[in-house]
């Protein structure tokens, strides 16, 4: 099958005292198999409890429900059973901020023996080479000593890269992404984007990715989705999106950010 | 993001349970009439099981039960309440100066710190035994053990609050400081402190408790929960179960009441 | 950093003497005479001034501080004004009963309280969660010594599963040679296993008691830290790479661990004090039923002295646990190894 993931009325609420906040509100699309999708949105839109509910990631006090959701050869997903038998093997998520999301009080290596256990990738012979390869495949130099270091040791763009490898390590086949490089320095976004579209595109992966940068939408995706307040206002190729917006809230972030097609 | 506003007015309802139930027991033996005084002692009806003649039944002297769990209520509840509103009177003004930047606030918070070192019931205990028995002295050990805990909340609010911008504003066009403190810091604050002087009266109900439990503070023939609970303590042994459990119970409601009270205003409070 | 031990242990010396400062004023600064109390209304004006000298309450304020002080340096804590004995001395002999008492009780709470709060942490929010929230709220509104007299109805009375409430041995049995103080251990030193079971047996409903009744606070400190770290970004990423549900309960344990380690050494200074009322329930003859029988006869150097020991042994428990946080973080461990 062609299809990578496809969704449909997917709605994400979150109870908080007596309120609801409906943070994504009858969202649908599809995406076919080596394909990059961009999630375009601003704060608030959305976008961060849409790429978490594709991956089960949501929790209390938010309630997920899909009319349906089928990701890769998986069918009507609708329980955490499901998700969990993708997450990690054949689905990977990569977080805005590495530093919250890796553990402070294992080495990386060890992150990386969780990883490796647990879906028993690799035997334990090729376990070091495949991590040096995996760090490497990431951009970082000297793979030795980020293996053997804490996480709290990295700089910032370090650090996400090792959050990029782990979540790869498992070959996936698709990725999620929110917001990867948000929060790095300029010079070093630059590298890492590179390095992983390099990556993604080597791996022939799936990639959605959630970002409020139309640049990198218009540079690195296939397709793209504008939402606003939890809706979908604009969806399609790239191409179609930037050149002919339809929707006005579209052409207003063009218009902002000035992006052309190259 | 759409925010939709559902609000459940059967929450509401439920805070009138404990309401009643403190009001029950706080006035009640004001306008009931009992059928047996709870003062008078009756050797020959001693240790009764609980019936229609004495629903709670009669402890070791022939005190009915009843009548002196419903008056007990009475004295245990206005002092753990007037101890914790006057420790509550105390923390404000110290809470506030704690606030400041001041040589003055650091040494008040270092003297709380150390007071934390003790067992604070010990120290009630102590401030009791050796300043006599009167209810006077029981609350002074109330207020005593309480006003760290309120200084400590209200430092940490006003602190939060004049972290805020719009004091900062305030402070800027030349506001004085009692303006700052009762337009701003005042109103903020309101919510958690009700809410933290309801837990302080649940726990102070129990201090109380403890106190005459052990033989001091309120002392029979006084009425107090502790003390009904400390004479029926030996059947417990030989199954006279009645005459420490309904004292022990009607400590064990008034504090689950005082405790949601708090739960529902934090609640209320939160929402605003 | 050594620097950085050091430097929290220069604090112990200056807190013991505020803490002690602080003790002898908490007891000396009383309205009224204890001397009437302890003299009894018949007395004569003879006997009052002699109570009154050998208290030393003839003196001043700053005189007594100073030989407070005084007594202090040279390692003594005075002598019980009815006993005579040194309060060191029953200090000493009583202080292990009531440890006993405290880690059994400690054991309890912490099996109790880590069950309750980490099943309404993992289902937060859920139906298991309401569940536990409302148990945790009724143990914590029952008064620690009523749940011991419910506990001894029902364990001793209606189910007969407990020895009588008489004390830490039974009534005809004699306790072993003392070595530390301690009921159990030295019932083990002394090899005789009839009276260490025994010892246990006796120590089972009021272990029970502070057990449950703290549980509660430590339950909910579990719900609350185990919660908030099973919600962190650190066990979203986890999950997302597909790690067992084990490995990462693991992980919010190890994300949680300072604040748990925190509580327990709370708990465990918290039930130092706690424990007096209900060795009294349950006649335990430790130090907390040893101090509350002085306090109640205005036994002033007795009750001085016992202040004053709470005090050091809270802030011993707190500088400990400093030193222990300062170590589980790995950030801190890498630069002092």
């Amino acid at each position: 099958m062609s299809t990578a993931i496809k969704v449909s009325g997917l709605n994400v609420r979150y109870k908080v005292d007596n309120k609801v906040i409906n943070a994504v509100n009858n969202v649908s699309f599809s995406l076919d198999r080596k394909k990059i999708l961009g999630i375009i949105g601003e704060t608030g839109s959305g976008k961060s409890s849409l790429i978490r509910s594709l991956n089960g990631l949501i929790k209390e006090p938010g309630i997920v429900e899909f009319k349906d959701l089928q990701i890769l050869d998986s069918q009507g997903i609708n329980n955490d059973f499901k998700f969990e038998k993708l997450r990690g093997k054949n689905v990977g998520f990569i977080p805005q901020n590495p530093f919250g999301s890796l553990n402070p009080i294992y080495k990386i290596s060890k992150q990386f023996e969780f990883v490796n256990k647990r879906h028993k990738i690799y035997e334990i012979s090729e376990f070091n080479f495949q991590v040096l390869r995996a760090l490497k495949e990431v951009g970082i130099n000297d793979p030795e000593r980020v293996a053997n270091s804490y996480s709290f040791e990295l700089s910032g763009g370090m650090a996400q890269r090792v959050v990029i490898a782990l979540a790869n390590f498992s070959n996936p086949e698709i990725i999620f992404a929110d917001e990867p490089t948000t929060g790095l320095d300029v010079t070093v976004e630059r590298q890492l984007l590179d390095k992983f579209f390099e990556l993604v595109d080597s791996n022939n992966l799936t990639l959605i990715i959630v970002t409020h940068d139309l640049g990198i939408v218009a540079q690195y995706c296939d397709e793209t989705i504008v939402m606003l307040n939890g809706e979908i206002v604009e969806k399609g190729s790239v191409m179609n999106v930037f050149k002919n917006p339809q929707n006005e809230y579209t052409q207003k972030l063009i218009k902002a950010s000035n992006e052309e097609i190259s | 993001m759409k925010i939709e506003n559902k609000q459940l007015n059967f929450s509401n309802l439920i805070i009138t349970f404990p309401i009643l139930i403190l009001l029950f027991f706080s006035f009640g033996s004001f306008f009931i009439t009992f059928q047996h005084d709870p003062y008078i002692t009756d050797i020959a009806n001693r240790l009764l099981k609980p019936s229609t003649v004495h629903w709670f039944g009669t402890d070791e002297v022939g005190f009915d039960i009843f009548s002196r769990t419903i008056v007990a209520g009475r004295i245990d509840l206005f002092i753990s309440l007037s101890g914790t509103l006057i420790a509550l009177t105390m923390g404000l003004p110290l809470g506030l100066l704690a606030s400041e930047k001041s040589k003055r606030a650091e040494r008040i918070m270092k003297v709380l710190d150390m007071f934390q070192a003790f067992p604070l019931l010990v120290l009630a205990i102590v401030i009791v035994a050796m300043w006599g028995n009167n209810i006077r002295n029981v609350i002074f050990a109330i207020v005593l053990i309480n006003v760290p805990r309120f200084t400590r909340l209200i430092r940490s609010e006003a602190l939060t609050v004049r972290e805020k911008r719009y004091i900062e504003v305030a402070v800027t066009m030349g506001a004085s400081n009692s303006r700052i403190i009762f337009k701003h810091l005042m109103p903020n604050i309101l919510g958690s402190l009700l809410a933290q002087a309801s837990i302080t009266t649940a726990h102070s109900i129990v201090v109380v408790a403890a106190l005459s439990f052990i033989g001091i503070g309120v002392v029979p023939p006084e009425a107090s929960w502790g003390s009904m609970i400390r004479a029926g303590s030996q059947y417990m042994t030989t199954g006279q179960w009645w005459t420490s459990l309904f004292p022990g119970l009607a400590i064990l409601i008034s504090v689950i009441s005082f405790n949601t009270i708090a739960q529902f205003i934090l609640r209320k409070y939160e929402s605003i | 950093m050594f620097k950085i031990i050091i430097k929290k242990l220069l604090f112990i010396p200056i807190a013991s003497f505020i803490v002690s400062s602080l003790a002898f004023l908490v007891v000396n600064i009383t309205p009224g005479d204890p001397v009437e109390v302890i003299a009894g209304g018949i007395a004569s004006e003879e006997t009052k001034n002699e109570i009154r000298i050998e208290l030393g309450l003839d003196k001043n304020l700053f005189e007594r501080y100073f030989s407070y002080l005084d007594d202090l340096s040279k390692g003594s804590l005075g002598n019980s004004f009815y006993t005579k004995i040194p309060v060191l001395d029953s200090i000493n002999q009583y202080l292990f009963d009531t440890f006993e008492l405290i880690i059994m009780s400690l054991i309890v709470a912490l099996i109790l309280g880590f069950i309750i709060g980490s099943t309404g942490a993992y289902f937060r929010g859920k139906l298991p969660d309401k569940i536990t929230n409302v148990l945790l709220s009724i143990i914590q509104s029952v008064p620690d010594f009523f749940l011991g007299l419910l506990l001894i109805y029902i364990l001793f009375f209606k189910l007969q599963v407990v020895p009588a409430p008489v004390g830490r041995i039974g009534l005809g049995e004699l306790p072993p040679p003392e070595i530390t103080g301690g009921m159990i251990i030295d019932s083990i030193l002394d090899k005789n296993w009839s009276l260490f079971l025994s010892s246990l047996k006796h120590s089972i409903l009021p272990a029970l008691t502070l057990g449950i009744f703290y549980s509660s606070y430590f339950g909910r400190t579990t719900r609350n830290v185990l919660g908030g770290s099973l919600n962190s970004k650190q066990v979203e990423f986890a999950k997302s790479l597909g790690l067992s549900k084990k490995r990462i309960f693991i992980y919010a344990l190890v994300d949680a661990r300072t604040p748990i380690i925190t509580y327990i050494a709370i708990l465990f200074a918290g039930l130092f004090g706690a424990s007096a009322i209900i060795e009294t329930v349950f006649a335990w003859n430790g130090i907390g039923s040893w101090a509350i029988n002085k306090i109640l006869m205005l036994d002033i150097p007795a009750i001085q002295g016992y202040i004053l020991f709470a005090g050091l042994i809270t802030l011993l428990t707190y500088t400990i646990l400093d030193l222990i946080v300062t170590f589980i973080d790995p950030r801190i461990r890498k630069k002092v190894l």
